[in-house]
């Protein structure tokens, strides 16, 4: 990580003068044009923190929008509630020829409940105008200027805003009295971004950014662009003043502010809780009953009111309405486990499908989920309490392989979930295809599945039968004219296996040519997936899991055929995994198909891209290998 | 003129229904199922609902839901569209050691929410909740403005009561059904209410090609069809006497002065009327921008939407029809409704929601519509083709009329592939896209930089390139495409010989009718004929060994599909069509498109032999 230091006048200089034309696409360099979508033309970012309890900041920002695709990449909208207040805002789009063709003033925004699809309630609103365009591009510059008490999240310089969007110059400055202790980090691979401070104030600048295409396998946007994170060592939150100087700190903050007092479970309760685990002298076996009688009487429903959307609803409420949110279910479970003596510690974590870590090296307001950790010798066993289905300890593929922060009574700790290696994550196939002289097949398969790939599946149990239909079909959308006749599940929590037994039949399956009928070797997991060719590839390669699928398959061929031709064996080793592919030919004339591909979890250069998508083709070209069969 | 037969409904009583169930008395037996006889597969039904709607005074609602799965629990969380009812009464119930326990919706988490600005709502969820719950509330308004009463769900209604009751002397209301969607539907008038009863209610499922699955829903519609003695609209002459009678629609369509030297301006000297039309639909739909509402009645004047650039359907189409009739060419406006408005049959103040024109030429019609950006001169938005429209002529005498596109939209593409060294195939597409496609097209394109215009091209291969896009649209109806690819699959290259199927990517990929059955009607949009012709060069050193048969097939009432392959010169031809020339077919022939699209992939997906010679 490079920082490059200019003088600050030098700086002043430069944002004055950046843009004084008029807002056309003449005047933006060609290289910000390529590949864009939009291009931020100007935006700064000023905040000011006059005491842990008074925040201003606000955003001038100047995007042109060359397409209906980069419409979104400046919104112009911004949150408030009682606690934030809108001191002013305004928004102006500009044509073409950069003249101004439409002005909205602060009466002009709606005004909406913040609530997501998520939430029963929020008291949070939204205030924003939803433009649509009659033509491109056009410039939209939105200015607002916010008033608040919270200093728990402060605004991050985080330049780009999306993919294919490129930016001209964008400055941030953040000027924070001394005693709040401003600390920041700077995510710049590249040094692109130039630092500068005078006195108090701190000033970050960056211009010419070309737009950043999007990658099959590659990183997230946030993790690829460069960007300054900031915090406090005090901050405000709805009115609870707490501690970021360091996660120790803000543990034992967290421990007594929000997680104290919401722990008392009533004694009706604690009397069930008692008689299902009495006799039961493992601390897990313990929990597991605690957490199954959890998810039986709860579900997830999310209210955030106020400290609400921070501080647990207390576990005597969710016991009285059966429902809460992560915060409310986890501390619940944390609650019940303590009834049944097992210790355990509400987690914070990122909720997402890449692996985001709670970063380690800097405290700030951080997570946007809780889970619950049980010590288990040197490890933790995992809960995730807002699922009726998941297995104990299970956590799957938004939780999984990350720094989480746990909150103990001694301070916040950084520990890592459980990653899912790919001899975890499998999938057996095993299956009889019959194949008639009409080029129909009739198919009994049973699946089992493991680890993540349990996750994908188990919920199929769950879903009414015309989804479970759909499901498969869309799993096998390579073979058309499906009718399922018969779908039976078993999951088996305790082992994390689910195990599906499906029969179905497919019309028009093989092909004919004058007397040959041609037909596809592998039936039932065909891997085509081949990502994109990029002539420059930017980013590294990763492959975030791992999986192992092993297919046996049995094909029983129609009367009055003869084998024509029969592929060769195909074996394949990468970096990036193995692959096998082989079919016999029984001593009854059938033909027994075996396949076994390994994925291996990894990050490689971008330059072993191409490879790792030829070893793909490789393989979609294995899988699409056909025999030939002879009329008699 | 033709006056529309009204459904007539049948009157029977099922006195077992009609009983009252009531608030509070929740049965252990409803407790104890664990299953819907029914709805096996559902995973929440309401076992009773009742809407009791005393019109200008109240609505009393009463539902009670079982949850029967933990995907039931969505059902769980209620919205009522009425945010200033002071009572929401409620409570869950479960069976505990065979015991009922009762726990009642706590006020204090009865939330006041506000979707968008004036569109508020509360809402609340149910305490408690678990498989076998079965949840109960009640809450009555202080007025009644509801006029849609939704008789179906997205999940089961096992019993449901509707009490419609109008005390008034000077409102005249009537009731009737949605009549796309086909409930039982057991109606009970009495002197001053009318009672409707349903059961076992099926879920309304979501279906592929189908406008929009609002539009067989069913519920109940409370029409105004009287306010006083002086305005009457209980039937198609009064309700045209009174539309007709407001002065924006009466006056509106008549020639006007402010917009005639413009006119002029535009039409010039040109002579023949239909190219007038044109130019004047063109000036108009330039001029005059939709402000995204359909409405049968203008809401100013055709003057004020004029000047100010912007109106409704009504104002935009009276105005086209004012201008028509100041040139003498004859145009009338058609009263019609939308899909989602449902079927005007039965004439109330809510049966239309938009206005079309007529357009008059000698013996020829052609129905416009100018405001909606989906409708261009010869096409008109697929929402406006629903059933039967009221054309009001000069005279105030109307007639009937079917709604329907004037002409068909066309896609033709003619390829030119060849095979390269390591089988990819390469070769360059040209397209025409008329009608509806070029429609679509052009507002793609309108929304694509330069940047994107791979994104214009919807076919999908596994390993297909597209390259080189051009665009151009000649007019608003027709826009041509081009582009270059290249497939890197497909060919099967086995003993020296080359399997493939030439249809490559044009061929369809998914058949979109798999269900086993279906009970709604199948809509195609609109008109449509594709055409592909694709010319495949032999690779050198090669020989046909076969190809597919050429065949035809045609389904009546909707369409064909041709296939043709020939060997000529050096390379092989091929042709398909495939045509729908009735875009909205029956329910039950279903089975009859499944089967025609099923052959027609498998004719799409047969494949060629090519041999070293």
């Amino acid at each position: 990580m490079t920082m490059k230091k200019l003088i600050f006048l030098a700086f002043v200089v430069f944002t004055g003068t950046v843009f004084s034309q008029t807002y056309t696409i003449a005047n933006v360099p060609q290289n910000l044009i390529e590949d864009a979508n939009s291009v931020m033309i100007n935006q700064q970012v000023t905040v000011h923190v006059n005491d842990v309890n008074e925040m201003e900041y606000s955003y001038h920002s100047v995007l042109m929008v060359l397409n209906k695709n980069g419409k979104n990449d400046l919104l112009p909208m911004v949150y408030y509630n009682s606690e934030t207040k809108v001191k002013n805002l305004e928004a102006i789009v500009y044509d073409e020829k950069g003249e101004e063709i439409e002005k909205f003033k602060k009466r002009d925004f709606l005004d909406i409940s913040a609530v997501d699809g998520e939430s029963l309630y929020t008291d949070d609103r939204l205030l924003l105008i939803n433009y649509t365009a009659t033509s491109y591009p056009y410039t939209l510059e939105f200015n607002v200027t916010v008033l608040t008490e919270d200093t728990a999240f402060l605004p991050p310089f985080d330049p780009i805003p999306n993919y294919n969007s490129s930016v001209l110059s964008s400055s941030y400055s953040i000027d924070v009295v001394p005693e709040l202790n401003l600390k920041y980090k700077i995510f710049d691979e590249e040094g692109r971004i130039n630092s500068t401070q005078n006195g108090t104030k701190s000033i970050f600048t960056i211009s010419n950014l070309k737009s950043i295409l999007d990658e099959n396998h590659g990183p997230t946007l946030s993790a690829t662009v460069p960007k300054v994170l900031f915090s406090l060592d005090r901050f405000n939150l709805k009115g609870i003043q707490g501690s970021t100087a360091n996660w120790q700190e803000f543990g034992i903050w967290m421990n007594n502010r929000l997680l104290n007092g919401v722990s008392e479970i009533p004694e009706a309760t604690k009397v069930k809780i008692r008689n299902l685990v009495s006799g039961e002298n493992s601390p897990m076996e313990r929990a597991k009953k605690v957490y199954q009688y959890m998810q039986d009487n709860t579900r997830y429903i999310s209210v955030q009111v106020g400290i609400g959307g921070w501080k647990p609803m207390p576990a005597k409420e969710v016991d009285r309405l059966g429902y809460g949110d992560c915060k409310a279910l986890t501390n619940y479970t944390k609650a019940l486990l303590s009834v049944a003596e097992v210790p355990s510690y509400y987690t914070l974590v990122n909720h997402n499908s890449s692996k985001v870590n709670i970063l380690s090296d800097f405290t700030s307001m951080q997570g946007n989920h809780v889970i619950l950790a049980i010590p288990d010798g040197e490890d933790y066993v995992w809960l995730e309490c807002t699922s009726q289905k998941k297995p104990f300890g299970f956590l799957g593929s938004n939780t999984d392989d990350r720094d989480v922060l746990l909150i103990t009574p001694e301070g916040g700790k950084i520990a890592h979930t459980h990653k899912y290696t790919y001899d975890e994550n499998t999938l057996k196939t095993q299956g009889k295809v019959i194949l008639n002289v009409e080029g129909d097949i009739s198919v009994n398969v049973k699946i089992e599945s493991g680890g993540i790939q349990y996750n994908d599946r188990y919920d199929v149990e769950f879903q009414k039968i015309e989804d479970q239909e759909a499901f498969y079909k869309y799993y096998w959308d390579y073979l058309d004219n499906i009718t399922i006749t018969s779908m039976k599940f078993q999951n088996d929590k305790e082992q994390v296996k689910f195990m599906e037994d499906v029969a179905f039949e497919a019309r028009s399956f093989a092909s004919f040519a004058g007397d040959k009928m041609i037909f596809n070797l592998n039936v039932l997991n065909r891997s085509t997936f081949i990502p994109r060719r990029y002539a420059n590839r930017n980013f590294p390669l990763q492959l975030s899991r791992g999986y192992l699928d092993e297919d046996e398959v049995k094909l029983l061929l129609p009367e009055g055929y003869e084998i024509s031709y029969i592929p060769e064996p195909v074996a394949i080793n990468s970096p990036f995994g193995e692959y096998t592919a082989s079919t016999e030919i029984l001593p009854d004339g059938n033909l027994m198909y075996r396949r076994k591909v390994i994925r291996y979890e990894g990050a490689f250069p971008k330059e072993r891209y191409s490879e790792f998508r030829s070893y793909l083709k490789q393989i979609a070209k294995s899988d699409d290998q056909k025999i030939i069969l002879l009329k008699k | 003129m033709k006056i529309l037969q009204i459904v007539i409904i049948v009157f029977s009583v099922w006195p077992a229904i009609g009983q009252k169930v009531a608030f509070g008395e929740v049965t252990k037996a409803e407790l104890e199922t664990t299953k819907d006889v029914q709805f096996p597969d559902a995973n929440a039904v309401v076992l009773y609902r009742s809407v009791d709607s005393y019109l200008g005074n109240y609505i009393e609602v009463h539902e009670r839901i079982k949850i029967l799965n933990e995907n039931g629990y969505e059902s769980a969380t209620v919205f009522i569209p009425y945010p200033e009812i002071k009572k929401v009464e409620g409570a869950t119930y479960n069976l505990v050691d065979g015991q009922i326990v009762k726990t009642e919706l706590d006020k204090d988490l009865i939330f006041e929410d506000e979707l968008i600005k004036d569109v508020e709502f509360k809402k609340f969820t149910f305490p408690n909740v678990s498989v076998g719950s079965v949840l109960e509330y009640h809450y009555k308004t202080e007025y009644n403005n509801m006029f849609k009463i939704d008789l179906q769900y997205d999940i089961p209604i096992k019993r449901e009561k509707v009490v419609v009751t109008n005390r008034s002397n000077v409102v005249g209301v009537q009731v009737i059904q949605n009549p796309r969607a086909f409930l039982d539907l057991n109606r009970i008038e009495e002197a001053k209410s009318t009672t409707f009863l349903a059961t076992n209610v099926p879920a309304l499922e979501l279906e592929n090609y189908v406008y929009d699955m609002d539009i067989y829903r069913s519920f109940l519609k409370v029409n105004l069809t009287a306010l006083g003695d002086t305005f009457r609209f209980g039937n198609w002459e009064s309700l045209g006497g009174v539309i007709i009678g407001v002065d924006e629609f009466g006056q509106g369509v008549k020639p006007k002065n402010f917009y005639k030297k413009d006119v002029e301006a535009i039409v010039g000297s040109v002579n023949d009327n239909l190219k007038k039309a044109e130019m004047l639909y063109d000036f108009v739909k330039e001029k005059v921008k939709w402000d995204k509402r359909y409405h049968y009645m203008p809401l100013q004047t055709t003057r004020e939407a004029y000047f100010d650039e912007e109106g409704n359907s009504a104002e935009i189409n009276i105005l086209y029809i004012s201008m028509l009739r100041s040139l003498g060419i004859k145009a009338n406006p058609v009263l019609a409704s939308t899909q989602l408005n449902g079927i005007p049959l039965t004439a109330s103040l809510t049966a239309f929601n938009c206005v079309l024109v007529d357009l008059e030429l000698g013996e020829k019609h052609f129905l416009i519509d100018v405001a909606h950006p989906n409708s261009s001169f010869h096409y008109i938005a697929p929402q406006f083709v629903n059933w039967q429209g009221l054309r009001i002529y000069p005279d105030d005498s109307f007639d009937w009329i079917q709604l329907a596109q004037s002409s068909m939209s066309t896609k033709s593409s003619i390829a030119s592939v060849s095979l390269d060294d390591d089988l990819t195939f390469v070769g360059s597409v040209k397209e025409r896209h008329n009608g509806h496609f070029a429609i679509e097209t052009n507002h793609q394109l309108k929304d694509l930089g330069s940047n994107n215009m791979e994104d214009l091209i919807s076919y999908k291969g596994k390993g297909l390139e597209i390259l080189e896009v051009k665009a151009s649209s000649n007019n608003s109806e027709e826009t041509d495409v081009s582009f270059d690819f290249e497939l890197e699959s497909g060919v099967d290259d086995v003993e020296g010989k080359l399997y493939f199927s030439p249809m490559l990517f044009f061929a369809l990929d998914v058949n979109p009718f798999q269900k086993e059955e279906r009970n709604y009607a199948i809509d195609f949009g609109y008109p449509l004929k594709k055409q592909i012709m694709l010319t495949f060069t032999i690779p050198e050193g090669y020989v046909v060994e076969s190809l597919p048969e050429s065949s035809k097939m045609v389904v009546e009432n909707l369409g064909y599909f041709l296939y043709r392959a020939s060997t000529v010169g050096n390379t092989i031809q091929v042709m398909t069509v495939f045509e729908v020339d009735n875009s909205l077919l029956p329910y039950d022939k279903y089975a009859e498109i499944k089967e025609f699209f099923k052959v027609r992939m498998q004719k799409e997906t047969e494949k060629v032999v090519l041999a070293k010679g």
